[in-house]
């Protein structure tokens, strides 16, 4: 381990999957790419920007798919189409923050995210955040937060993209794009379908001593997806937006392979999120609001046996308000402020009173300090209320440039807080009215260099090292006999850890040559002390210590590209107490493919992907076994 | 210069790549090669129930000398037992377990632990606890509650044959739970407590044992059927211990526990070696009845201090008259503790880490 760790340390330097994107955390450039409410402050805080390539191979995916792949993110599926959530640096999937064009979207009832509802598709922009220090008007991201959003920029002619494609297992996407702009008017139509039989190849190892090669059953899924942006510049300075976006799915939730069990369980879930948005660039002023419609509506319906049966709705509501206010008068300060207002409405056949709602308000100021050519220093401080709970958070962060254009230092420090779900508190049965707030604080420091060989090969290198405790985690326990759960703020969790990233570019002739890679070493350690319990001192659950990814891609011409990517999960304890856990796997994914110019409007392309290629036996979650080798071919027409 | 460039462009990266590839940082688990260390013959099995849902049932073996063998099934066959044991039974050479969420019947040989079988279980029924009624024929108890009745399976040992293992189901009003032989008589414990004589196990002459009031007894959820050594049943319930006389079928003591908090869900039953001492739990405390001298018991046998928020998950006696106790930290997801107590002064003689909620313990 310890060879392996020096060898990672030495090699994984000269690789990453994601170019850190310096300009989006520079302050000129961040109103560039903030059509909305966007990336704000932290210029020591670290930050990984997906790149266009990256977010076009992986159209067709869904962003738990695109993040498993080149990221130092945890992530933990039930398997192709089922729930999917992601958690960083070692803490829970509730305390990643998801926004849509800066707007919160995590579920006010659940607190984490479906990555696999979010079809890679309708992204144009993603920025991973890493740790607490969390650039947006609202606290509650202790492990760190993902914003996305689509692009809708003026073009000259109508442009139309549409993928079709068909993979192993019965699996057929469809998706189309129609862009257009008319006068001050930009519209973005995408629309996005996957079906999937989902009846994959596994081997059950567990049921019995025979090892039989079975198919998954009840795996099946239909998810849909609408959106549409349209933008109108009202003059120079001032820019309306408006964004809808419609999201379904239909799917069966497959049982654990250790239980022999047809539950025919069902989900049903539509989500409609829209959002209006105005910002105004003038001189040295700089506004932006926006005001945010969401809904969520989940059915729920098992089947079980001949005689019971479970059925459940669950439905929110949520009214969400920002606004931005920035000053970029003074030659050294840069200050700043956001408030943000958000109800929500929850109706559920699982409160005792069938219906609980909550209100908050957010004030951020924020002040941003350039001392010196080679030095910032930013801070800043949220104030929020949540029903009757009133708290404050900070951040500081800093980012030295040692050595101009080679070597440079970033450290932040937060304070942050997270308050209980809405399930959490009123969940019947189990939930708990008296659960108190996480809190975190955390710090990192990060070394970064990028720099040229030859004037031919480009490097961009990271290292981070994180540190941060969380108190009061939630954790859903037994409760007596163990046959109902409820939360309880048990733990006392320290996260450690070590990012390592870095990229090699090359460009030799016609080829340009990209290899990327991250390492990640996590720490997440249960500091509760219960007389007694032996989960004191063990790593929390699903949280791999080691995990790595690498990657190579090669185009020809920008006609032929190749791509090659593998990742590594290492072990990860399943149970509180380190006494079972998931093997570790690595996976290999191959990917090529060809465009053409047909004429010179239009394009058409190929590809094809060998995804599981040496068909690794794994499982993202123990005893829910993740497909075999799968194959995907794709035919892309633009215009 | 490109040139150059090229070759060590590909070298960085084939050597990355390759690296990468075939680094390996944690180490998994195969047991392919386990043996355990058995070579004295082991004291006792605890059968733990695991966390619902998870796969993480396990059998942990006390051996003589105080050594344990943890999650003794998996290292053996290399594979998880299944989800959720609560009992264990056997018959001639081989263990029986039902894993009642994994709809199955672990069966493996009572020496070495190799699996013998796994004898699934329809979907609809949730086996609980094998009896063994003679010859090739076992009863299992169902846990599954449908329209206010479950199904008695009435199944054969088939190992190595392709005769089909089921031959009936027996509906039996509530649930039901463990079961006991005396006298050619099945008596099955639940919801009521229903007694077959063993050549006419179907719904046609099903009994019930009642009261003096002639009211049905409900037993202990998880509580064992407990002979005494002059044949007598014993049943413990929420507030009475009862003594039945299996050839009557009719209640001879009933024993009046209602004040010391016996818990429906987790007290239970067991008897001394010579059968002449019955002892249940009731909260973390012992008591105990003796069979020639039967009165209320005032005052616990057995009452360690413990922390709050721990219980008495259960309760067996040893062949060597100690008591073993299965003590539960309620919300703990990680391992818990089995504690041994010396009967004549109610002190600890050892504790040791079982599994995730041990529930029964099989003595050789």
């Amino acid at each position: 381990m310890r060879l392996t760790f020096l060898s990672l340390t030495l090699l994984i330097p000269v690789i990453n999957t994601f170019a850190i994107d310096d300009n989006h955390i520079k302050l000129d450039t961040v109103i560039v790419v903030a059509n909305k409410i966007d990336s704000r402050g932290g210029v020591g805080v670290k930050k990984s920007i997906i790149d266009k390539v990256e977010l076009n191979r992986n159209a067709t995916r869904t962003l738990s798919e695109l993040l498993q792949e080149g990221t130092s993110l945890q992530i933990k599926s039930m398997g192709q189409g089922a729930q999917s959530t992601i958690s960083f640096r070692g803490t829970s999937s509730n305390h990643t923050q998801v926004l849509w064009n800066g707007i919160s979207i995590n579920s006010p009832q659940l607190g984490c995210f479906d990555f696999s509802q979010v079809p890679v598709y309708f992204i144009d922009n993603i920025t991973l955040t890493h740790g607490s220090a969390t650039p947006y008007a609202t606290a509650g991201a202790l492990g760190g937060s993902i914003n996305f959003s689509g692009e809708n920029s003026p073009v000259e002619a109508l442009r139309l993209n549409i993928i079709s494609e068909i993979a192993s297992n019965e699996t057929f996407t469809e998706a189309a794009t129609v862009k257009f702009t008319y006068g001050k008017l930009t519209s973005t139509t995408r629309a996005y379908y996957q079906q999937s039989e989902n009846n994959y190849k596994y081997i059950n190892k567990v049921y019995s001593n025979e090892h039989t090669v079975e198919r998954r059953k009840e795996a099946d899924y239909k998810q849909g997806g609408l959106m549409q942006e349209i933008t109108y510049r009202l003059s120079e300075k001032n820019v309306l937006n408006w964004s809808g976006w419609l999201q379904m799915d239909d799917r069966s939730l497959p049982q654990s392979i250790i239980v022999n069990v047809t539950a025919s369980e069902q989900s049903k879930s539509t989500n409609y999120r829209t959002m209006l948005n105005y910002q105004y660039k003038g001189g040295n002023n700089l506004f932006a609001s926006s005001m945010a419609y969401l809904r969520g509506e989940m059915d729920y319906n098992r089947e079980f046996g001949e005689f019971t049966s479970d059925h459940n709705r669950n439905i929110y509501n949520s009214i969400v308000a920002n606004a931005e206010y920035k000053y970029i008068g003074w030659r050294k300060f840069v200050p700043s402020i956001l408030a943000n207002y958000r109800f929500d409405d929850v109706s559920s056949d699982n409160y005792t009173d069938n219906y609980q709602s909550r209100n908050s308000y957010s004030t951020k100021l924020l002040l941003a300090y350039y001392p010196l050519s080679f030095l910032q220093i930013d801070g800043s401080t949220t104030l929020q209320c949540i029903d009757k709970r009133v708290f404050g958070t900070y951040s500081l962060s800093a980012r030295l440039k040692i050595i101009p254009r080679l070597l440079e230092l970033k450290a932040s420090q937060s304070y942050n807080h997270r308050v209980p779900t809405l399930n959490d508190l009123y969940w019947s049965p189990g939930g708990n009215p008296d659960l108190d707030d996480e809190k975190s604080m955390g710090y990192d420091v990060s070394l970064s260099s990028e720099c040229e060989v030859f004037s031919l090969i480009k490097l961009d290198l990271e290292a981070t090292y994180y540190d941060m405790d969380v108190d009061n985690w939630i954790t859903w326990i037994p409760k007596g006999n163990g046959y109902i759960w409820e939360p309880v703020n048990f733990s006392k969790v320290r996260s450690r850890g070590a990012e390592f990233n870095g990229r090699i570019r090359l460009q030799t002739g016609a080829f340009n040559h990209s290899l990327t890679g991250v390492y990640t070493y996590a720490s997440s350690i249960d500091q509760s002390a219960r007389v007694g319990d032996a989960a004191h001192g063990k790593q929390i659950a699903y949280v791999p210590r080691n995990r790595w990814s690498a990657g190579y891609r090669v185009t020809f011409k920008d006609k032929f590209w190749f791509h090659y990517n593998s990742t590594y999960t290492g072990v990860r304890f399943t149970s509180a107490d380190e006494s079972y856990q998931t093997n570790a796997y690595t996976l290999h994914n191959f990917e090529t493919g060809y465009k053409m110019n047909i004429s010179n409007a239009y394009k058409i392309g190929f590809s094809v992907k060998l995804e599981n290629a040496f068909n690794a036996f794994y499982e993202s979650t123990q005893y829910y076994p993740m497909p075999l080798r799968m194959c995907w071919a794709r035919v892309t027409f633009d215009l | 210069m490109i040139k150059i460039c090229n070759k060590s462009f590909r070298f960085i990266a084939m050597s990355v790549i390759m690296a990468l590839c075939t680094v390996s940082c944690d180490e998994n688990i195969d047991y392919s090669t386990f043996e355990p260390d058995v070579k004295d013959g082991y004291r006792a099995i605890v059968i733990n129930e695991g966390q619902f849902g998870y796969g993480t049932s396990s059998l942990t073996m006390l051996n003589y000398d105080g050594s344990i063998v943890y999650d003794v099934f998996r290292k053996i066959n290399n594979r998880p037992m299944g989800d959720v044991a609560q009992s264990m039974t056997k018959i001639g050479d081989y263990l029986y377990v039902p894993l009642n969420n994994s709809r199955k019947i672990e069966v493996f040989d009572s020496e070495t632990f190799q699996s013998i079988e796994t004898m699934s279980i329809s979907e609809d029924v949730i086996p609980m606890y094998v009896q063994h009624l003679g010859g090739d024929s076992i009863a299992v108890t169902d846990q599954m509650w449908r329209q206010n009745s479950c199904k008695l399976m009435i199944m054969d040992i088939n190992h190595g044959t392709t005769r089909p293992i089921l031959r009936r189901y027996v509906s039996v009003p509530g649930q039901t739970y463990q079961m006991t032989v005396i006298n050619n008589k099945l008596f099955v414990g639940g919801s009521q407590l229903a007694v077959f004589d063993i050549g006419k196990i179907d719904s046609a002459n099903i009994r019930f044992i009642m009261t003096d009031g002639d009211e049905t007894i409900q037993t202990a959820d998880f509580s064992k059927l407990v002979t005494d050594k002059y044949g007598k049943l014993w049943v413990l319930t929420e507030y009475w211990v009862y003594c039945i006389d299996p050839v009557t079928e009719k209640v001879i003591h009933t024993i009046d526990v209602g004040t010391l908090k016996v818990n429906a869900r987790v007290s239970s039953i067991d008897c001394s070696t010579d059968g002449g001492i019955i002892f249940f739990n009731a909260h973390t405390s012992v008591y105990s009845i003796d069979v020639d001298n039967i009165s209320q018991p005032k005052e616990p046998v057995i009452a360690p201090k413990v922390d709050s928020g721990r219980t008495i998950y259960h309760l067996c006696v040893s062949k060597e008259n100690t008591i073993f106790m299965c003590d539960v930290l309620y919300g703990s997801l990680s391992r818990h503790t089995i504690r041994e107590y010396d009967l004549s002064d109610g002190t600890q003689i050892r504790e040791f880490p079982a599994g995730i909620f041990p529930h029964a313990i099989y003595f050789k």
